[in-house]
Parts: C-alpha cells; structure tokens; sequence
C-alpha cells in the first residue's frame, strides 16, 4: 500500500493548433487533471475544455471527463459537461508500453513516403508507425520504425525522414495496400538504427527513417547484408584483413557531424565510401525472398570533432560522454486531443498518488 | 511476513535487472533476420540454418565460445553438443526450436552437470536459454507477427556495470514514515544502480525469429 501522495505539478502552452502531450510521471497517478489557467471565467470565447480528468479507479487508458465554457452570448458550447473513450488519457510505461491495432493503407509512395490511409485516429507528428505487409515494397515492411513528419487527417500521413533519403538516393518502389501500425519505440539510447541510404563521397553520409540519437565523436559500426550493396562498411570493428571482409577498413566509423531535422535525419562519417559499391534497398520481391536489414549500430566513444572536421578535434580536446549507453524509458502520462486544451491556452496538470482505492458495493 | 515481503522484493529486483540487460541488448545489438524456414514471412522461422549462419558470423569476428564442448558418451538417446555460444530467447520459441532439425533437447545432452536449469537444448554450436521474459517485438515481422530476439553472444560481448554503494538494497521503514501519523504501516522496498554497456559489436547478435 502506497501512501497517499501529490506526484507533482506540470505545465505547458498550447499551439495554434494544439497536439498531444507527454507528461513524465514518477508513478501511475490515480487521479489527474488539467486546468486552462488562461481561459477560466475569460466568457469572451467558448472554449472546450476548460477542465479534463481522469481516475486509475473507474476509467479506461484514453478515456477521459471534460467540463467545457460557453461564451457570454452562450454559443459556441453546447455541452457543459462531457466524456470519452478516446483522445483522453493515456498512461504509458515506456519499458512496457502498449500496443495498437493496425490499420489499412492503400498506397505508399516510395518517393514522398506519403501513405494514404482513411483512418488516423490517434496518430499524431513525431510518432512512430511501422508498416505491414505493403504490397509491392516488402522491403519497407516489418520491424523497421518510422516517425510521422505530418498527418492529414482520414488521408495520409507522412514519413518524411524516409523522403528525404529518397531525395539523397533511397530508391523504393510504390507499395499498395497494406498496413501501418502505431508503435512506442524503446528509449535504451544510443540504439541500433536501420539505414535508409549511404552516398559515395569521402566523407559518407548515412540517412536514417527516423531521428538518430548519435552525437558527433561517437563510434559506430554498420553491418551491410550483401543485397544492400556497399558491404564495405560492415563489420568496420573488426580486424582487416580477417574474415570475410578483409578489404574492408579497420577501425569504427567516427561520427563527424548529426543533422537532426524535423524531416532530415543523418550523420556524416569519416569514411571515404567514393569506391564502395553503391547503396541500395533491395527489390521488395529479393526482400521478401530472405533478407536481414542493413543496420548502424553504437561502437564506443571518439574523440569529438571540431565543427565537423575529420581532422581537427574540438578545443579544448575532449571525448564523447553523449554517446553513453543511457535508459530514458520513463512513465509518461499522454493526453490525448480531448483532454490536452485549447489553442493558445497555457494549462497546468496535477497528479496524485491515492493512498487506497476501493470501490464500495454494498453501502 | 517480512521474510516473504523481502523475498518477493529480491524476485523482482533481480527481474528488473534481467529486464534492463534485455531492452539493452534489444535496444543496440546487430540485427540477423532468419530466413531458412518456409512461413513466408521475414524473419522466418528458426531453423538450423540460421543457426550456423549466425555461429559463422560469430566465428568471422573472434568470438569467443561461451561453454565447452560436451562430449559423447555410451548412453542411448544422447547426442554431444559442440562448443558453444550462448543464446538468450523467449520461452515462445520453445516450441519452434523443439521443431528443428537438429536441435537438441537438454535431456538428451550426454552429460547435463554443466547446464543450467533455464538451458532448454542446443543445435551445433550454440545453446538455447529461455526465459519468460525474453524479447519479444510485437508484428514486428514483415507479415505483422510477433518477432523473438534472440541474442546469440560470445564471451564478454556485453557487460554490467555496477555503481560503487549501488548494488542491491533492502531499506525497511518501520510505521510512523510516509505521511504515517497513526503509525500504521511498514514498509519494504529496494533499489539498485545498473548500467548496461556492449563491449564489442561484433560478438552479439539479434537472431530473430518468427514461428512463436
């Protein structure tokens, strides 16, 4: 039994256009809410909600108790008092975070990454989906994780981190109908990241579907299956000259420069690739047929560099401590587009530890 | 009371340990997708194939095997089982890896004083070590279905790090503490610091498989 507690206070503004938001928790509250702080008694406009809560008791993951606030000429508002299932609260413990059910798309554009769906619910910019089965580019499909760059909603949303490595050279037929799943990634970091694409150049740039979590001076190392082309880059801790890629270099890759964007992910590496084999997905078909991905994994700590320099390092000279194998799974409340407040509208939340929950049956 | 409250504590604290250097590994070991087996998915599911693949991977970096060989000797139904890596999976697999060619289940070893009990067989070159808590990546497969990663390692390819005054701690508060003014209540907890890191890329390796 826990004692009764006050886990803490938070606040945060809301955009033009308001979006979901992640509260970090110390524990799973039993009673939350969030209160517009700019809005309440101001009857000038409507606005809806003013007020959203939620019990561990008796409610739901997503479900959600809203009060609304009609305007002084009472338009606007027509219910006072509302609730949901959905677009509420959402408790999640990132090292056991829940699952979604997929849903159906019709066409991905392997270009503009643009996959058309009727149904968005829920999802949101900056979230991670993975893709199912799309017929016609298999090898887009399966574990690989992608982040949501826009969302039209019951039209499409937009991968644009895998469009931009279109753009560098990613090559990916057109898929039809399939499947996207919305998913919470694990935030053990640095991770092992799927690559989308690596150019040819002295200093080789390698794309990535989603934000990177690597920092300049960190090591890493790629392992490159064979229908990926440029196998050159794999194994590049090992020895050279043993195993099956003797020619290949010897030594981690140094981590130059990251661009993290809000739709361009990738790192510039000291390795000169101008005579590698070229970077490709393989076909969906060769996919399907048998194929692991093509990865870039963490391999230690580098000396920083300075301003991207392969040679000069950063004044004063200093090793990497971003690069450390770190945690950050958290519990997180998420609320959801019902509950999260009006544009503009600075909100406050407040969440609390009950000391004993019990429903009463015979009172 | 207390004995029982502590044992349960220790349980899970040592499962949350298990749980951190499973996400770890989860999180950044190199990825090898199965492919010899016939569902038509990608990953498909284990088979021995994989298994060497993965073994030869591991002998093209240096790895270093985990366990001994395991000789044979003159009792009906056994099988020796060659040096070895170490893979750490999912119970679901079980019944996958009871279905491979050549696999090896821990009864049939010729000698099992040096198994554990989490040891469920092994094929060629690596053992197999279950756990219920072992990674699993929901419909994660190119076809939508639950992938297992299995992590095949050699020796010292990932370590712990411990925290000096940070291994485990029993802390016992007796009743008057925590907004306890009628003194009422006691309580157990414990905490532990951790810190996961792998040494060397090369000696670990995500096998994943579909088939569970």
């Amino acid at each position: 039994m826990l004692p009764f507690s006050f886990i803490g206070s938070w606040s945060y503004t809301n955009p033009a256009t308001p979006v979901a938001v992640n509260i970090p928790m110390t524990a799973k509250p039993d009673w939350f809410f969030v209160k517009d702080t700019t809005n309440w008694g101001a009857q000038s406009t409507a606005a809806n909600p003013i007020y959203a809560e939620w019990f561990s008791a008796t409610m739901a993951q997503g479900s959600y108790l809203a009060l609304g606030q009609p305007s002084s000429t009472g338009a606007g508002v027509t219910t006072y008092a509302s609730q949901g299932t959905s677009g509420g609260f959402t408790f999640i413990d990132q090292t056991n975070p829940p699952t979604f059910t997929k849903v159906a798309v019709t066409t991905v554009n392997g270009t503009t990454f643009v996959v058309a769906t009727a149904n968005t619910t829920g999802i949101n910019v900056g979230d991670f989906v993975r893709l199912i089965n799309v017929v016609g580019a298999q090898q887009i499909s399966g574990s690989n994780l992608y982040q949501v760059t826009a969302v039209s909603a019951g039209v499409s949303i937009t991968l644009g981190f895998a469009a931009s490595a279109a753009s560098a050279g990613l090559v990916v037929a057109n898929g039809t109908t399939g499947f996207y799943q919305k998913v919470y990634p694990g935030f053990f970091l640095p991770n092992t990241l799927p690559v989308a694409y690596i150019t040819q150049a002295t200093q080789a740039v390698v794309y990535f579907f989603r934000q990177n979590p690597y920092t300049p001076g960190e090591l890493v190392d790629f392992q490159i299956p064979t229908p990926y082309g440029m196998t050159q880059l794999s194994n590049l801790t090992g020895k050279s000259g043993s195993g099956p890629f003797s020619s290949n270099p010897s030594g981690a890759a140094r981590v130059l420069s990251v661009v993290n964007s809000a739709t361009v992910s990738s790192i510039t590496i000291d390795v000169d690739t101008t005579g590698f084999t070229a970077f490709q997905f393989p076909t969906s078909a060769a996919f399907a047929g048998g194929a692991s991905p093509a990865v870039c994994m963490p391999a230690g700590s580098g000396v920083v560099p300075l301003n991207g320099s392969a040679t000069i390092p950063a004044s004063p000279p200093g090793t990497n401590l971003a690069d450390a194998f770190d945690n950050r799974s958290q519990y997180v409340m998420n609320i959801g587009l019902s509950a999260v407040g009006v544009a503009n509208a600075n909100m406050q939340v407040f969440a609390f530890k009950a000391d004993f929950v019990n429903g009463i049956t015979n009172a | 009371m207390l004995n029982s409250a502590a044992a349960r504590l220790g349980q899970s604290l040592r499962e949350t340990q298990d749980a951190l250097q499973r996400d770890n590994l989860e999180s950044s070991a190199s990825i090898i997708n199965c492919v010899g087996g016939t569902n038509g998915d990608i990953p498909t599911e284990m088979t021995i194939s994989d298994v060497d693949d993965v073994f030869t991977v591991l002998q093209n970096n240096s790895g270093e095997y985990i366990t001994n060989i395991v000789e044979a000797e003159l009792r009906f139904g056994t099988s020796p089982i060659g040096d070895a890596y170490g893979c750490m999976l999912t119970t679901r697999m079980i019944p996958t890896l009871y279905n491979m060619t050549g696999f090896i289940k821990k009864f049939q070893y010729p000698n099992i004083s040096q198994t554990l009990s989490v040891e469920i067989g092994g094929a060629n070159n690596v053992r197999f070590f279950a756990s219920e808590q072992g990674s699993v990546s929901p419909n994660a497969s190119m076809l939508g279905n639950d992938i297992a990663n299995c992590f095949v390692s050699a020796k010292e390819a990932y370590k712990v790090v411990w925290q000096a005054g940070g291994k485990a701690r029993f802390i016992y508060l007796p009743p008057g503490y925590n907004n306890d003014p009628c003194m009422l209540r006691h309580t157990a907890g414990c905490s532990f610091y951790q810190g996961q890191c792998i040494t060397n890329d090369l000696w670990i390796q995500n096998l994943r498989s579909t088939g569970i």
